[in-house]
């Protein structure tokens, strides 16, 4: 029971002590020198967190030292609640209460950490084990097995991205993470000497692939600073410094990531590209057979609550339509499509996508989880499904496809539109960089639709043209009442998707 | 757009003859009020307002409204209809023919 994916990390520092596990900033850290730390930092979470009946809160940026934290956390068979270090201080404050967490741990000073720690520093007046030499690194390894744990005891409590109030907290157990990892792994070919990419920040869920699947399978993570993750030639010379062979990121990683190859060589080294978070633009697409030219490319349909459910392998070789098809289920996941009467459709149609996985969190620790999780009357019996909020189409040859999200579904002059929808059809012009449409609550219409949009070059393209555009791909309701051009990069999220509460905002607040 | 659209037409100085009604005249006044930030010269005569949701039913009566105030054109009810203010072409040969010497 208590083999985890914690557990195999362990046996990789035991096996391969000097191969390396993380790469940060130029400088490799070894599989021993982590497990090192790892094990510095279980004995501060069990010092400074004493009532193993109650979670530990992480306040932390990605670093060695983070992640060896959160590796402390798991050895000691701990649950902990590791939000974005970005959460203001009262939100992030309130999550910390409402998870139950006994103390917040950082590694840096900070008005919410309660204790600093540092899995880095060897103490001279404590019984912490010593950096380990190679050959006593097997040893050292052993003598410190991960705690045993349930398979349904709780690790990893993650949170949603929260587009609106306070983000949900997920928990996730050992087993359900000990078995997204074999999943990854297998499909992504991630083994010993396997290099990943990780561009997410440490608290997001794509991080289970691409930290934690590869950690568990003995490959090394190339670490991302979030803080120049905008920077397209920084990106660009991990990629190619390292040679990392799997890449997972949002649509804006690729974009930039061909950005900076433009007039440079391909990357030849990458294997596998995972597209995740924000639907593909197929303008980003068009641009990565030249990049790649030895890639297979992935559109990966998954979420916080349920992990990877669906995966789509995106043909390089002829056009596809956008947005991308999601895909074919991952081996043990059920899903059905709700449609309007709330029965399952049996044919081609549009309604609520539900899912079951075998990765899936029990449900929420901060808010009912009635509502989006339970079982389906037309579903496998005895399952528990979630309620994705997305809205899927099945068409004629029964593939999938998602429309967006029922959060993105407005009436415009009684239609339902999709403004994820209407971003897609523009950001199919080849003129337009980014996109962002909003709905602004509209006294006759119900609502209008903003678009602001930021072109290749400035004036290359004219409004008319792009409502032309729209007009033929649409409904009419479906096209925006303003199409406005901006020169200046349209504002992000923390993980890099367009942050449209902030287009909303700036929309509403002009007279 | 949006709560503008239900505002009368802004009122012009009444012209002390009424000028003949012109296409560029009358895409100024589409451009003015429902295309923000497009040139006039850009609204081709032929381009299709109501395919791409620049105009609708409420635009119809804004812009009857306009060529009332501008032109002394009454558009009959009946004329009403967003077909007949498909393009700025459109909306000239409806008030031409509301005048009674365009085309029938």
């Amino acid at each position: 029971m208590s083999h985890t994916f914690v557990t195999a990390f362990a046996r990789h520092a035991a096996d391969r002590p000097s191969a390396p596990a993380l790469i940060w900033e130029g400088r490799a850290v070894g599989y021993a020198e982590l497990h090192a730390m790892a094990r510095r930092a279980r004995a501060q979470v069990a010092a400074a967190a004493p009532d193993t009946s109650r979670p530990v809160g992480l306040r932390v940026r990605k670093s060695p030292e983070a992640v060896a934290l959160v590796l402390g956390a798991l050895m000691a068979g701990r649950r902990f609640l590791l939000p974005s270090h970005e959460l203001p201080d009262t939100p992030a404050k309130e999550l910390y209460q409402q998870a139950g967490c006994e103390v917040v741990l950082g590694l840096a000073d900070d008005p919410l950490v309660d204790r600093v720690v540092d899995p880095g520093a060897v103490a001279g007046n404590t019984t912490e084990p010593p950096r380990p030499a190679d050959a006593s690194a097997a040893a050292s390894v052993a003598a410190s097995a991960p705690a045993p744990v349930d398979d349904e005891a709780i690790g990893f409590m993650l949170t949603t991205s929260g587009s609106t109030g306070l983000p949900k907290i997920v928990p996730l157990s050992f087993g359900a993470v000990t078995r997204f990892t074999a999943w990854g792994a297998e499909t992504f070919g991630i083994t010993a000497g396997t290099t990943v990419l990780n561009y997410a920040p440490l608290n997001f869920d794509l991080c289970l692939l691409d930290v934690w699947t590869t950690l568990a399978y003995g490959g090394t993570v190339v670490l991302a600073d979030p803080d120049r993750g905008a920077s397209p030639g920084y990106l660009r010379d991990l990629v190619a410094d390292h040679r990392v062979q799997v890449i997972q990121g949002v649509p804006l990683l690729f974009q930039l990531l061909v950005e900076a190859s433009a007039g440079e060589g391909p990357l030849e080294a990458p294997e596998h590209l995972v597209f995740a978070g924000d639907s593909m633009p197929a303008r980003v697409l068009a641009g990565l057979s030249t990049v790649f030219p030895r890639a297979r490319w992935y559109n990966n349909y998954g979420c916080t609550e349920t992990n990877n459910s669906f995966l789509y392998e995106v043909p390089r070789d002829r056009p596809v339509r956008t947005p991308l098809p999601i895909g074919h289920p991952l081996p043990g996941v059920s899903w059905l499509i709700s449609g309007e009467d709330g029965r399952a459709l049996t044919g081609p149609g549009q309604g609520e996508l539900l899912v079951h996985t075998p990765f899936q969190t029990s449900g929420y620790v901060n808010v009912p989880s009635d509502g989006k999780f339970g079982p389906h009357p037309d579903g496998v019996p005895g399952l528990v499904y979630y309620r994705s909020g997305d809205i899927a189409t099945r068409h004629e040859d029964g593939s999938l496809s998602v429309l967006g999200r029922t959060d993105f579904m407005v009436k415009v002059r009684g239609f339902q539109v999709s403004t994820q929808q209407v971003e897609a059809i523009l950001l199919e012009h080849p003129a337009v960089l980014e996109a962002a449409v909003v709905a602004v609550p509209d006294p006759v219409a119900g609502h209008r639709l903003h678009a602001r949009l930021r072109l290749v070059e400035p004036g290359c393209v004219g409004v008319l043209a792009l409502r032309q555009y729209c007009a033929e791909r649409t409904v009419r309701a479906a096209i925006p009442g303003v199409i406005e051009t901006v020169a200046e990069p349209l504002p992000r999220t923390s993980t890099g998707k367009v942050d449209r509460n902030r287009v909303r905002d700036s929309v509403l607040e002009r007279p | 757009m949006g709560r503008g659209n239900i505002m009368p037409a802004q009122p012009h100085a009444a012209p002390a003859t009424v000028p003949d009604i012109s296409e560029e005249d009358i895409a100024a006044f589409v451009v003015e009020r429902f295309l923000p930030g497009v040139a006039t010269v850009e609204l081709d005569a032929e381009y299709d307002l109501l395919a791409t949701a620049v105009i609708d039913s409420l635009a119809v009566l804004r812009i009857a409204g306009w060529l009332a105030d501008r032109y002394r054109v009454v558009v009959p009810d009946a004329e009403l209809t967003t077909r007949n203010f498909r393009s700025v072409r459109a909306i000239r040969n409806t008030a031409e023919r509301a005048v009674g010497r365009g085309p029938a």
